[in-house]
């Protein structure tokens, strides 16, 4: 696997910092859905769209999320965006990130995705000071 | 018996302990399973004593060339029966194709080959023809997507298609192939013997300069019944030269992908002829296309056309609004062969999808999948959608992803869940925000309703 204990080490201790905060879906789940820094290497953005998409659990064989972005930053430039912003609140970036978005393109035989890399500015929900869905991205 | 992991680390322990099962196994596939050249020995041995073993699927580990070379050496035993092998992204360079040459030339069972995601090149791949070329060879679907092949690689795979009445199934997508070649291709398709099924060539650099020849092979090989041109630029102008062949009355079309193409709503007129007159017509795909509501509404007039046997479409973003609604729904309310409806990323709004919701109540309609993730819904919607979900017993997946529902939203749709009339199987829920509340609902929700997927 292309992904480093080191990095679910690290997710797994932000998921007990945050257990504190008991609504769904969480810092945790964020990370795990839009965050991959630094950007898992990869043959092309199609593939890195099927892989990640497989790795990070939401692509099963007839079970395809339609839709997934992933952001390439140090998560820490997002919960900044975060900060003191009251629960609930969408929050967008100043600055702009490399992003890849995955599109499913095909669910049969298995799901197939197209990726595409922009540079973006991203709008997060936030919850207990920390992003907890990506709303959207955009220029 | 099967073995089927995907994205497992695998330690020694583990490895020896599935190296047992595997000597008993007619599948195995250990997709992302962080293998190198080194399991490849071991796998080798597997090939070698494993009568049995039809499919091996090894996508998405760095096996690389020297990997390739182990495993060929169980590959090219007698015994070795092995039909479907999978080895894309697989680290692979020119050097592995010389190896999978020699299988090729030396199995007669291999019946599929999926090498995509490697950097074969075009060199590469002419080695891999010579394979094909091989009498011995029976192989019947070859997929090479994107395997940085040029133009270059045609003639050396028109050569193998003449040689290769056994092919059914080819894929050569995101490789910048351009019109000549694409032509070339098409013109050898038409002169090979091969019954092909399945042609993909997605994101190859077709533009509208091809697509007279793509519609030559339509009218040309009534076997062909999944093309894949998505992620060209053909336009509107060359989508009217591909419905030449697909109104051809030899083309027997069933699956049609034209995702993100150019395609405007002038496109929607020639679509809708095909979509009327080609009963063998299964499963369409325009997404990211820019058909607006008035293309819209060209398709769904075709849909009700008693001869649209149509199963499944994919709409997703192209520029719908609420406007295009009332035409959908009364397609759902007459046709009957509808059964997937993509239609997510357009902004429909509450007003849109509680139109849809009308037609879907008809009991004509036969949908069971619909996806609605990004339409601009809210909390206002989802009484009419939790209407739907207790009284349509054959809609069983319902996707409202990337919606703000809110609390209230959710919970309403949580209220028709727990209804036993609701024969929802998978309530796709994606990135939707809420409280503490409705956390506790869906978890007392996953006891109560287990044959239920709340998917979030």
């Amino acid at each position: 696997m292309a992904m480093s204990s080191l990095w679910w080490t690290a997710i797994l201790l932000l998921a007990l910092t945050v257990s504190m905060f008991s609504g769904a879906p969480t810092y945790q789940d964020f990370l795990q859905r839009h965050m991959d820094f630094p950007r898992t290497p990869s043959s092309d953005d199609n593939n890195y769209c099927n892989v990640m998409m497989m790795q990070r659990g939401m692509s099963f064989p007839g079970r395809c999320v339609t839709h997934n972005t992933f952001v390439h930053t140090e998560p820490a430039d997002l919960t900044s965006v975060c900060t003191n912003q009251p629960d609930d609140s969408l929050c967008t970036s100043g600055q702009h990130f490399p992003v890849t978005v995955c599109n499913l393109i095909r669910s049969h035989p298995t799901c197939a995705y197209s990726g595409n890399q922009f540079n973006h500015r991203v709008r997060v929900k936030c919850a207990g000071d920390l992003p907890v869905v990506l709303d959207s991205t955009f220029q | 018996m099967d073995l089927d992991i995907q994205c497992e680390e695998m330690n020694p322990s583990r490895w020896a302990e599935l190296l047992s099962t595997m000597k008993s196994c007619s599948t195995i596939r250990l997709d992302d399973c962080n293998l190198s050249s080194s399991n490849c020995k071991d796998l080798s041995s597997i090939i070698h004593t494993n009568p049995s073993l039809k499919e091996l699927k090894l996508n998405n580990n760095e096996l690389g060339d020297a990997g390739i070379d182990y495993l060929s050496k169980g590959l090219l035993t007698p015994s070795c029966s092995l039909q479907k092998l999978w080895l894309q992204n697989c680290n692979l360079t020119s050097a592995s194709c010389e190896t999978l040459r020699s299988v090729l030339s030396a199995q007669p069972s291999l019946t599929e080959l999926h090498v995509g995601d490697n950097k074969l090149g075009t060199a590469g791949v002419k080695v891999l023809c010579q394979g094909l070329m091989n009498p011995n060879c029976k192989l019947q679907k070859l997929q090479l997507e994107y395997c940085e092949l040029t133009a270059d690689i045609v003639e050396a795979l028109n050569a193998a298609l003449q040689a290769k009445p056994t092919l059914k199934e080819l894929s050569l997508s995101n490789n910048t192939l351009g019109d000549t070649a694409v032509k070339q291709l098409c013109r050898g398709l038409v002169e090979a013997s091969c019954d092909l099924e399945l042609l993909h060539l997605e994101n190859c650099g077709i533009t509208s300069d091809s697509c007279r020849d793509i519609s030559a092979v339509l009218s040309n090989k009534p076997s062909l019944l999944n093309l894949a041109v998505g992620d060209n630029k053909i336009g509107d102008a060359g989508l009217a030269l591909l419905c030449q062949g697909l109104l051809h009355p030899n083309c027997k079309i069933q699956k049609l992908w034209l995702w993100d193409c150019d395609l405007t709503s002038a496109s929607c007129k020639d679509l809708s002829r095909v979509f009327s007159t080609k009963e063998t017509l299964l499963e369409v795909s325009l997404i990211d296309n820019n058909l607006r509501d008035s293309g819209m509404e060209m398709l769904c007039q075709a849909l009700k056309d008693p001869k649209a046997h149509l199963q499944e479409l994919w709409v997703r973003e192209c520029g719908l609004t609420a406007a295009c609604c009332k035409a959908v729904s009364s397609v759902l309310s007459v046709n009957k062969h509808l059964q997937v409806l993509h239609i997510g990323e357009n902004k429909l709004g509450n007003a849109g999808v509680e139109i849809l919701c009308e037609g879907l109540l008809h009991p004509d309609c036969n949908i069971h999948s619909l996806w609605l993730g990004n339409c601009d819904i809210t909390a206002a919607c989802c009484a009419t959608l939790a209407n739907v979900m207790v009284t349509k017993q054959n809609l069983i997946e319902l996707d409202l992803s990337y919606n703000t529902l809110e609390d209230e939203g959710v919970m309403k749709l949580c209220e028709a869940v727990r209804n036993p009339n609701c024969k929802i199987q998978q309530l796709i829920l994606y990135d939707i925000f809420w409280g503490p509340e409705v956390n506790d609902e869906l978890k007392a929700l996953e006891e109560a309703r287990p044959d239920v997927k709340i998917i979030s």
